[in-house]
């Protein structure tokens, strides 16, 4: 992990490049766009090295950056109130669950798939399904709104409103399937007792 | 009086009178806000560390008087530079990175714990008109910044590959995950009767009155404080870094600085609830004597700096008092009772909020309360008493029978 | 310039595009069934940010994108702690997590 008198250099160099662009940007009012590409390189980055990192733990660890991060977009946002619960329940509780699940199964080395015609195939898939989504949702037109939102909206208040007159059945039905995830999954994990095993 | 009061106030016009002189006035006007906010945050690095600083040397000696000992008393008056003195020990010690360890993961685990931690003082009303940012989810920024804490732990757990500091790592994550739904749920009540989720409207709903007051606040502050206790893994909960089964926890592998940052984290920790109990529940930097004498005999900043302190030093009472936690019983306190505690303080409130404002609130309201708190209390502990005692050998009582003569 | 630097709805949806892609490329190709999970959980955040975009860009006001989130993010964490009951129920059984292992439809 040491790095040599050249390396340091080079990313001393990189990061005050990055740096001047930085608040370059800012000072030209465009705190926007430097939020938005920053948190989206961010997240971007941590995504794809989670999927392309070999060591599980490191990539449940870039999974709750890449949550993070998004977290983060949506205050670009002006939603509030989801990025606090983004953090809270993908950050805080799923990406530890997933560090847990890594622990407990063990990190036992699977093999990477190797780089045959099923392999390119995917990385076609993948790419293809960007590139033609991408495309036609750039050139797109949207019916947007003609007032722009308001960043100093109450949206946690809006929001309980909605909650409880227009999506009240949905809201109810969200906390039922959430107490049966906590049920189903305590009883699908748990350690058999001994006279059930029998059968 | 009020030049006391605005004291910090003042420091930051003229902080922001350098570049207000220096700028053009249309320059000026746009940077406003960034500048100030800018000030703000480092008016916070500063006072981070000089309060862990202060909260360390505070707990030594708070911890010796309690058990018969002077504690520190060679560097200073009262040793008051011994953590000047620990902390250039600390920066001067080697960083010794084990071979085994995962070595990025180790050295990021202390940053990532940290960050939250200074984070979280961002919504930490200090006095009137002393907060950094007023944010209309407070409560959720506080939840879910603290949760970030548990990553850190994970991964300073998992890096030292070292079979206590992963069971440490693993029972923190169990620990942190369980109290914070009763941490979550007595928050709720408090935003219920402020209607709002920010900070600075919860302290002044509390003009009339400190939430502690009132038979839901009370029952709030007491599981709010608790669970805390457990979030920030103070004693009676630290079974996640128990000195005499663990060995240090998570942070036994770390030495020199980075260990500093955990101590410093932790220290951050038990202050800011300490802080937010206080900004819930005991009327944030509201001068309790104000609305009886019609002037405020200390400034703002002082009250709530003396109220927190009040609350940090319970928790080193607690440190000097009370006897570790088994990690099972531990988890039964967070899931069997302070949790279903936590889930009758919303109706509580709820009945608070209906009734008619007036002494009948008070009087109806602490009756029917204080009653039902007591018969959960009654109803929860009577089984774990039960099951705790049916387990051993019930000590017999002694029977009284009629007094055999002695045989003579 | 002025397209790349003005962030307008399409940023977020081409945004959101590139995190799904990459999601359903981890899901794919994975091997381990924690990281299909995760990978799924990718998936379901890319969605998540095309909802809360619509919600600010084309219907302030109404704010139903960020409800629907919200419904989102609840089932995906009930998805993600059933999920991992299940990969742990299957370790537990095959004593692997490796799905190319993982070929019998009963136990």
């Amino acid at each position: 992990m040491t790095l040599r008198f050249a390396d340091k250099l080079v990313f001393g160099l990189l990061f005050s490049a990055a740096f001047l662009l930085l608040i370059s940007l800012l000072l030209f009012n465009y705190g926007e766009a430097l939020a938005f590409y920053v948190l989206a390189t961010t997240m971007l980055l941590s995504a794809a090295g989670m999927i392309l990192v070999r060591d599980l733990i490191r990539s449940a660890f870039l999974l709750a950056l890449c949550f993070l991060a998004l977290g983060g977009l949506y205050v670009v946002l002006n939603a509030g109130f989801l990025a606090a619960a983004q953090i809270l329940i993908y950050a805080g509780a799923v990406a530890i669950l997933f560090v847990f699940g890594v622990m407990l199964t063990g990190r036992q080395h699977i093999p990477e798939h190797e780089f045959d015609f099923k392999f390119l195939t995917l990385i076609f898939v993948a790419l293809g399904f960007f590139a033609l989504l991408a495309r036609g949702l750039w050139n797109g037109t949207w019916k947007l709104s003609a007032e722009p939102a308001q960043a100093d909206l109450n949206t946690v208040a809006a929001i309980g409103e909605r909650f409880f007159s227009q999506y009240l059945l949905p809201f109810e039905i969200a906390s039922l399937i959430l107490l049966m995830a906590l049920i189903g999954a305590i009883v699908v994990a748990r350690k058999e007792p001994d006279h059930e095993r029998t059968a | 009086m009020e030049m006391i009061e605005q004291l910090f106030v003042m420091l930051k016009q003229a902080a922001l009178a350098l570049p207000q002189a220096l700028l053009p006035a249309e320059l000026y006007a746009r940077y406003e806000g960034m500048l100030s906010l800018v000030i703000g945050i480092s008016a916070i690095l500063v006072f981070a560390p000089a309060t862990m600083l202060f909260l360390t040397w505070m707990e030594r000696k708070v911890v010796a008087r309690m058990q018969k000992r002077y504690g520190p008393n060679r560097v200073g008056k009262f040793g008051a530079l011994q953590p000047f003195a620990d902390g250039i020990k600390m920066f001067m010690k080697e960083d010794i990175i084990p071979k085994a360890v995962d070595p990025l993961l180790h050295s990021l685990a202390p940053m990532v714990i940290l960050i939250p931690a200074v984070m979280i003082f961002a919504v930490m009303p200090f006095g009137k008109d002393m907060i950094l940012v007023d944010l209309n989810i407070a409560i959720l920024f506080i939840m879910s910044i603290s949760s970030i804490e548990t990553i850190a732990i994970l991964m300073a757990g998992w890096s030292s590959r070292n079979a206590y500091s992963l069971i440490s790592s693993l029972r923190a994550a169990a620990q942190v995950i369980s109290y914070e739904i009763p941490l979550g749920f007595s928050m709720v009540a408090v935003l219920m009767m402020a209607g709002s989720m920010s900070t600075l409207d919860i302290v002044l709903a509390q003009q009339g009155g400190w939430f502690v007051l009132t038979p839901w606040g009370f029952l709030g502050f007491l599981i709010f404080f608790l669970s805390g206790a457990a979030e920030v893994n103070r004693t009676p909960f630290d079974v996640p870094e128990a000195e005499s089964e663990l060995v240090a926890g998570f942070h036994t592998e770390y030495s020199g600085m980075k260990f500093g940052l955990f101590y410093m984290a932790e220290f951050l920790g038990a202050f800011a609830i300490a802080a937010f109990s206080i900004t819930f529940f005991f009327g944030g930097w509201l001068d309790p004597f104000e609305p009886l004498l019609g002037f405020a005999i200390l400034p703002s900043w002082l009250w709530f700096m003396l109220k927190t302190y009040v609350l940090v030093f319970v928790f080193f009472w607690f440190r000097g008092t009370l006897p570790r936690l088994r990690v099972d019983l531990l988890l039964n306190f967070a899931w069997k009772y302070l949790l279903p505690m936590a889930l009758l303080n919303i109706p509580i409130a709820a009945l608070w909020f209906y009734l008619p404002a007036g002494p009948i609130r008070w009087v109806a309201g602490w009756a029917i309360g204080g009653s039902l708190i007591f018969g959960m209390h009654q109803l929860l502990t009577y089984h774990r008493v039960k099951k705790l005692y049916g387990r051993y050998e019930r000590p017999s009582r002694p029977v009284v029978t009629e007094s055999v003569p002695l045989k003579s | 310039m002025n397209v790349l630097l003005e962030i307008g709805v399409q940023h977020y949806l081409v945004l959101a595009t590139a995190l799904f892609c990459i999601g359903l490329y981890g899901a794919t190709t994975s091997r381990n069934l924690i990281k299909v999970l995760m990978s799924i959980e990718l998936m379901l955040n890319a969605i998540n940010i095309n909802f809360i975009a619509f919600s600010k860009y084309v219907t302030p006001e109404a704010l139903s994108g960020q409800v629907f989130a919200i419904f989102i993010i609840t089932v995906a964490a009930a998805e993600a702690g059933v999920g991992l009951a299940v990969v742990l129920a299957i370790y537990k059984h095959f004593k692997t997590v490796d799905i190319s292992k993982i070929h019998l439809m009963k136990w």
